[in-house]
């Protein structure tokens, strides 16, 4: 009986986790897309510089968080775009920087809902 | 995380009711879901442990679900003979009375050299002799054959069978086993008694077991 307990005690706990977790990563990522789709948007290239960076930080608050769920390929990607967009930045070039923010808000999106349960992820 | 909750979930399930209709054939030893279990954890373990870039995560929440359903199912399947009959089936008899029924054989998808073998592997060779063959849920087959042809028990031989009694090991390897000790209702000073008889020393000792008829058990450490 008290294995039986465990079981479902186990089952709730697992399927409590992971909801928790598919919102904080949900609740994490979208503020980070907004920004980066923002500074892809934005006309001003020092604005989309500074909206770059805080991009930035918030993604590497959360990246060894998101490290512990997902597979590191694609972070990985992301942060190598982060590197080229910052570079694009320095050097002012506007377009190529509005275009990788916009890849980049993209790739932020799906990988949060790639977390998510949905019934395509779930198939 | 909770996709992949979700698809273990899906997949525990779906693996338990494939082994079901694959039939008993296929499991030998193992129950259906004993059988599921062994094989999704350990190819689950193997995922996070190959690929680096993969969290540990990913390989641990499906173990634990896969491990939370067992407990859950094997607890239902215990308490409740429709759950036990659809995780596990049931016994299916092969041969009654000395007629082989084909139909079951059939069912369960056992051909004739399969039974013959197993069988044989009992040292019946005459099928006529066997009484009952039945095909049990783990994929074992249970032969009964006829008492005529089955050999005498010490009781029908009318033999007056010695009793048997569990053995206790007191000394394992040149170790004292203080825990067993009291199990066997002895004690320290019975040890340094019996090794005193056989020259011996516990350090000295390979292994010394006793029973509740006092028969002990010793060999020396070479």
């Amino acid at each position: 009986m008290g294995r039986f307990w465990f079981g479902v005690g186990l089952m709730i706990l697992l399927l409590a986790l992971g909801m928790y977790c598919a919102q904080a990563v949900t609740n994490s990522h979208e503020p980070i897309a907004q920004l980066l789709e923002q500074a892809a948007m934005t006309p001003q290239q020092e604005d989309a510089a500074q909206l770059l960076k805080k991009a930035r930080q918030d993604w590497d608050h959360h990246w060894n968080g998101m490290a512990i769920l997902s597979d590191h390929g694609p972070m990985d990607e992301i942060d190598s775009l982060f590197a080229q967009a910052e570079a694009y930045a320095r050097q002012g070039l506007a377009e190529e920087l509005s275009a990788l923010c916009m890849r980049l808000s993209q790739l932020v999106r799906a990988t949060a809902e790639n977390h998510s349960p949905t019934w395509w992820n779930f198939l | 995380m909770i996709v992949s909750y979700l698809r273990t979930v899906v997949l525990y399930s779906v693996l338990i009711a494939v082994i079901r209709m694959m039939g008993k054939r296929q499991i030998g030893q193992m129950e259906p879901s004993e059988f599921v279990v062994t094989m999704l954890v350990a190819n689950l373990a193997s995922i996070p442990m190959q690929e680096e870039g993969i969290p540990l995560f990913t390989g641990l929440v499906p173990i634990l679900t896969v491990l939370g359903m067992e407990l859950i199912l094997s607890f239902l399947s215990m308490k409740n003979m429709g759950v036990r009959k659809l995780l596990c089936g049931k016994p299916v008899i092969l041969i009654e009375n000395g007629n082989i029924l084909q139909q079951n054989l059939r069912k369960t998808r056992v051909t004739l050299d399969e039974l013959t073998g197993h069988l044989r592997e009992k040292d019946i060779l005459d099928l006529r002799s066997v009484q009952f063959a039945i095909l049990e849920t783990n994929g074992n087959l249970s032969v009964f054959p006829y008492p005529k042809d089955r050999p005498a028990s010490a009781a029908e031989a009318g033999i007056p069978a010695k009793k048997q009694f569990l053995p206790v090991t007191i000394i394992s390897d040149g170790k004292l086993m203080e825990g067993n000790l009291q199990v066997a209702g002895k004690d320290r000073a019975w040890v340094d008694r019996v090794l005193k008889e056989k020259h011996a020393s516990v350090s000295g000792t390979w292994l010394l077991t006793v029973d509740k008829a006092d028969h002990i058990l010793f060999y020396r450490k070479e």
